[in-house]
């Protein structure tokens, strides 16, 4: 519906670098908030918002 | 520059066999010993990736996704035009000629033109000896359907997912090839540098996506089947990944730039919804052919369409164009859709959209036949809208989708740098100035499969196979270049995200240099972008490190190349002061609203040559001339 808007929670994992046959990359799971978020856009449109954001406050990617 | 186009003499029927005939062959033996590089994926490089490699060439294969198949010719899904007349309809190889020539608004090259129509059979040939599962008949025959600028049914189609079927068939022999050895591929490698050793292509420069690296190959010439460069409006129906990079820094190594003004904007899309949208949703032309389009006769009537009885609607293309109704060219059916809109007739929430309604198709020949041809193009919409099209009217808007532009070609596809060939929408050759819907996958697999392994061979004999190092000067200095741009955008520490740039980008290009232009508009376009670009590398937030997967410095790369493109294909509207096709000229349009070429003029391919950063391009002519057809004003009335 147009005009919504929804708060969600992200478990997202985090990985650096690829699993090799020798070891596995370091990854782990960190939590995101993502909030009004339009209910018209898509789930790779939210996280493009959530990444934004975090782009804006500085946080390495 | 190199700017023959090498069409070859006697009659059009003749020329192509002719001029096979006359190329230079390289030995079964020696063909080994030549390495060619691919980039790009989709099915232009699947085709020509495979044919080559099965020729005995070795070829490496570049993509920037984790796998070919993930190239957007998957997204194609009305159909492939080929003249086999199967509808017993009055086709030919001589009509398709003429159809793609005309519909181009006489602004391509009829030798190139006719031979893709003579090839558009065999392509269908070899889809089928690969297992494409085309629609058929009861019978068994395959079954063709109508598509725009056409009075002929000549498109083969899987329902409505041909380019995703066709790619998998397409990618299926370089998969042999991959595992045969004769094809080795690079996934998730960017193109950064072409490189070039005494005027020839021997090489390029690639960013290793995941790592970082910057790694050099060499090779005896260069392929680039990277796409369209829609995504500079942003907004476009293209996948995500789409960019202008690849073509953008051969363009900047001295390559040929033609016609970077021919965008395509298609009519059937659906409507943008918000703020935070990432791109639009093609829904295929096809649908034309049951799908009628229509908006209330009243701008303030605000009932449910369901609600409006037939009197109360106007069906606009069918009012104005009474042969050609719903399946008029894609330009004419974009232009139309915005002056209703623009009239304040539109319908939707942003007055952006106008219907288009399935309801007597379903009534005349059932939901199960109309589920049939284009099921899953309706479940795609009723999943992005939340709207039953069986129900009620889909809404639809134009949106940009596809570029006749590209990098300029000869007859053999190669470009104005001997050994750098370009094919698919990559290239500028077939389309003129409008490309008729169903036409870019068989341009795609035409040049893939059944150009370019030909012509190549007359190139590569002259050549000394292997002879470039990368340990040249060139390789070194392209290297250094390439590490420097990134370092560049990764110093970016503004607070503006790459985003936001490309958005503000996309809303120039949209406003100026779309659908209609104008001289006023285009003039404050050639200001406004430039100003845009110096605010990109003083404002724009570039966050992360250089050694590893970066999605925001992979962005920043190929918006500084949008921001630059943008630039260039604003001039190139400004300089083109007629209509013709796609590119409509507010100032040159007849009295009923359709575009006025001005053939005395303009009947010619811009080509554009790099100058520097500081310095305007320099603008070349290479004439179109025609013996075949006789130029006339396009009309579908």
């Amino acid at each position: 519906m147009a005009g919504s808007f929804i708060n969600i929670t992200l478990k997202v994992w985090r990985q650096s670098i690829p699993d090799t046959q020798k070891e596995m990359g370091k990854g782990k799971f960190e939590t995101y908030r993502a909030e009004n978020i339009p209910t018209e856009t898509s789930f790779l449109e939210m996280l493009d918002i959530v990444n934004n954001n975090l782009v804006k406050k500085e946080k390495n990617l | 520059m190199r700017l023959d186009s090498k069409i070859p003499d006697g009659p059009i029927e003749k020329k192509w066999e002719r001029h096979k005939f006359n190329l230079n062959l390289v030995s079964p033996t020696n063909k080994r010993r030549y390495t060619i590089l691919v980039v790009g994926t989709g099915l232009a490089e699947a085709s020509a990736a495979a044919s080559l490699s099965e020729l005995g060439y070795k070829v490496i294969a570049f993509c920037i996704q984790d796998s070919p198949r993930m190239g957007h010719s998957i997204a194609a899904q009305g159909g492939i035009n080929a003249a086999k007349n199967y509808s017993n309809d009055g086709d030919s190889v001589w009509r398709l000629f003429y159809d793609t020539v005309k519909g181009g608004d006489y602004r391509s090259r009829e030798a190139n033109v006719y031979r893709l129509a003579e090839l558009s059979n065999k392509i269908i040939d070899h889809a089928v000896a690969q297992g494409i599962p085309f629609s058929r008949e009861y019978s068994g025959y395959l079954h063709n359907r109508s598509f725009g600028g056409a009075l002929v049914s000549r498109t083969f189609y899987v329902r409505g997912q041909t380019g995703q079927q066709l790619l998998l068939g397409a990618y299926g022999q370089p998969s042999r090839e991959i595992k045969r050895g004769g094809v080795v591929l690079l996934t998730r490698r960017e193109m950064l540098d072409l490189v070039l050793i005494e005027g020839k292509a021997r090489g390029i420069i690639v960013r290793n996506l995941v790592n970082g690296n910057i790694e050099s190959y060499t090779g005896d010439a260069v392929m680039l089947a990277t796409g369209g460069y829609g995504n500079v409006y942003y907004l476009s129906t293209n996948a995500k990944a789409s960019n202008c990079s690849a073509i953008w820094r051969a363009y900047k190594k001295g390559d040929a730039f033609a016609n970077p003004a021919f965008v395509q904007i298609h009519p059937t899309c659906i409507p943008v919804h918000g703020e935070y949208q990432s791109k639009l949703t093609l829904m295929s032309e096809s649908i034309g052919n049951d799908g009628r389009v229509w908006v209330p006769r009243n701008q303030d009537d605000k009932r449910d369409p369901n609600d409006i009885p037939e009197e109360d609607r106007d069906y606009y293309l069918e009012r104005r164009y009474a042969r050609f109704g719903n399946l008029v060219p894609l330009d004419v059916a974009s232009r139309a859709a915005k002056q209703i809109c623009d009239e304040g007739r539109g319908v939707g929430s942003t007055g952006l959209a106008v219907y288009l309604d399935f309801a007597d198709a379903i009534n005349r020949e059932g939901r199960k036949t109309i589920e049939e041809r284009y099921g899953n193009l309706f479940e795609m919409y009723e999943q992005i809208t939340g709207v039953d099209p069986y129900r009620e009217p889909m809404m639809i808007y134009p949106a940009v989708h596809y570029t006749m532009g590209g990098l300029w070609v000869d007859y053999d596809l190669m470009s104005s740098i001997p050994g750098l060939y370009i094919i698919g929408e990559a290239n500028f050759s077939d389309h003129g100035a409008n490309r008729l819907g169903a036409s870019a996958l068989m341009q795609a697999l035409a040049d893939g499969y059944f150009i370019l392994p030909n012509t190549i061979g007359d190139y590569l004999v002259e050549i000394v196979p292997g002879a470039a190092r990368i340990e040249h000067s060139s390789f070194k200095e392209a290297e250094k270049y390439s590490t420097r741009r990134i370092s560049d955008l990764l110093s970016l520490n503004g607070k503006k995200i790459v985003e936001e740039f490309h958005r503000e980008l996309g809303k120039i290009m949209w406003d100026k240099v779309g659908i209609s232009r104008n001289k006023e508009g285009l003039k404050k376009a050639l200001e406004e972008i430039p100003l845009l670009g110096e605010r990109f590398w003083k404002e724009a937030r570039v966050v992360g490190s250089g050694d590893c997967l970066n999605s925001i410095l992979e962005k920043a790369n190929r918006m500084a190349d949008f921001l630059k493109l943008g630039e260039l294909m604003a001039l190139d509207a400004l300089k083109r002061d007629e209509s013709c096709g796609c590119h409509f000229r507010e100032e040159h349009q007849t009295l009923d609203g359709k575009a006025r070429r001005d053939d005395s003029r303009y009947a010619h391919v811009s080509i554009w040559d790099y100058n520097g950063p500081a310095k305007t391009a320099s603008l070349y002519k290479e004439k179109i001339s025609f013996e075949y057809i006789k130029p006339e004003q396009r009309s579908y009335k």
